[in-house]
């Protein structure tokens, strides 16, 4: 999955002004100062600030889902609703985060993989249907700071041996 | 916060940046996605087991009969339990996630001889903790109300027991 965005702050990317002699007179030596100057534009960077968490249930006798939507809606379908009440971990419930830093007007891109596979060691469960959403939530002169939420849905086999699950999985953000 | 737009198609997009992509421009985060599972609970009638509020004569006026969480059971108002009278507690068991506590509801429930019929209450530990083993196991007694008059006979009749992890 592939999302883009551009960010607003009209600062240009990159300035060059060379200078340009003046006129010389036969004969005579002059010399004028001309100006230069350039942007370097700082590497876009991500970090990830947290997991893409489905929190704890008790394994379902039939196939069941759970998706975690980027704004963090919890929507539990099948029988694996019944135990979504019990005692969760501390880290709780909720969308993968990262934090985009940026500097200048750059246009970019966010790659999300198509699924993300869990694993507890022998059995797998799958990730599918990622989303995410990119939320600006702090400008600052050139400098500005995206939180980027990633969403999914847990696909749950019916008797999912229990276990901790855990898969990783691979943000990638680029200029264009 | 100022949210924007996403948008599906990066076309025009990229106007004022270099076309080829120099070093440093890309950033990659690896991400997490994690669940626990946990071992379904499942909750067991011991079969050889039964609420029994025992064998008594109800009087004029009626009465109680409790039947606690040993299975002793004890008569109130004209209620007389007979000499022979046997009662007994119910008795469950539960498996499930070891370490794990877990919540007990139990209803309400009524027993009848096809004629007459007499109402119970239910009393229960509120929750119990699975063992190392993920075993556990817990035993319902409860309180008949009888009006006074009621029919001669065996009187039968059912309640709930749910369970659910804490």
């Amino acid at each position: 999955m592939r999302i883009a965005w551009r960010s607003f702050p009209s600062l240009s990317l990159a300035a060059l002004c060379v200078a340009i002699p003046a006129h010389a007179e036969p004969g005579d030596a002059t010399q004028t100062t001309g100006t230069a100057a350039a942007t370097v534009a700082e590497p876009m960077n991500i970090q990830r600030i947290n997991d893409l968490r489905f929190g704890r249930f008790a394994s379902p006798s039939t196939a069941s889902t759970i998706q975690i939507d980027p704004d963090g809606t919890f929507l539990p379908t099948g029988e694996v609703t019944a135990s979504t009440g019990m005692a969760q971990p501390a880290s709780g419930r909720g969308p993968a985060q990262f934090l985009l830093q940026q500097s200048g007007k750059r246009t970019g891109q966010v790659d999300l993989p198509t699924e993300i596979i869990l694993s507890n060691g022998s059995e797998t469960m799958t990730v599918t249907n990622l989303t995410s959403e990119l939320t600006q939530i702090s400008k600052s002169g050139r400098d500005q700071v995206y939180r980027l939420d990633v969403g999914g849905t847990l696909q749950i086999e019916g008797l999912q041996a229990s276990g901790y699950y855990v898969g990783e999985f691979d943000v990638t953000v680029s200029y264009n | 916060m100022k949210k924007l737009t996403v948008c599906a198609v990066f076309a025009a997009a990229a106007i004022s940046t270099p076309a080829m992509a120099a070093p440093g421009d890309t950033s990659t985060a690896q991400g997490s996605a994690t669940a626990e599972v946990v071992a379904p609970i499942t909750l067991t009638h011991v079969s050889t087991a039964s609420l029994d509020f025992g064998t008594f004569t109800t009087g004029t006026g009626g009465g109680t009969v409790t039947v606690d969480s040993t299975g002793a059971g004890t008569a109130g108002g004209d209620v007389t339990l007979i000499g022979a009278s046997v009662e007994a507690a119910d008795e469950f068991e539960v498996a499930g996630d070891a370490d794990r506590t877990f919540s007990i509801t139990t209803t309400v429930g009524s027993v009848t001889n096809g004629t007459d019929s007499m109402d119970f209450s239910t009393s229960a530990a509120s929750s119990g903790t699975l063992d190392a083993a993920g075993k556990a196991s817990f035993v319902v007694g409860g309180e008949l109300t009888i009006l006074g008059g009621e029919s001669a006979g065996v009187y039968n009749g059912t309640y709930d027991v749910t369970v659910a992890y804490d």
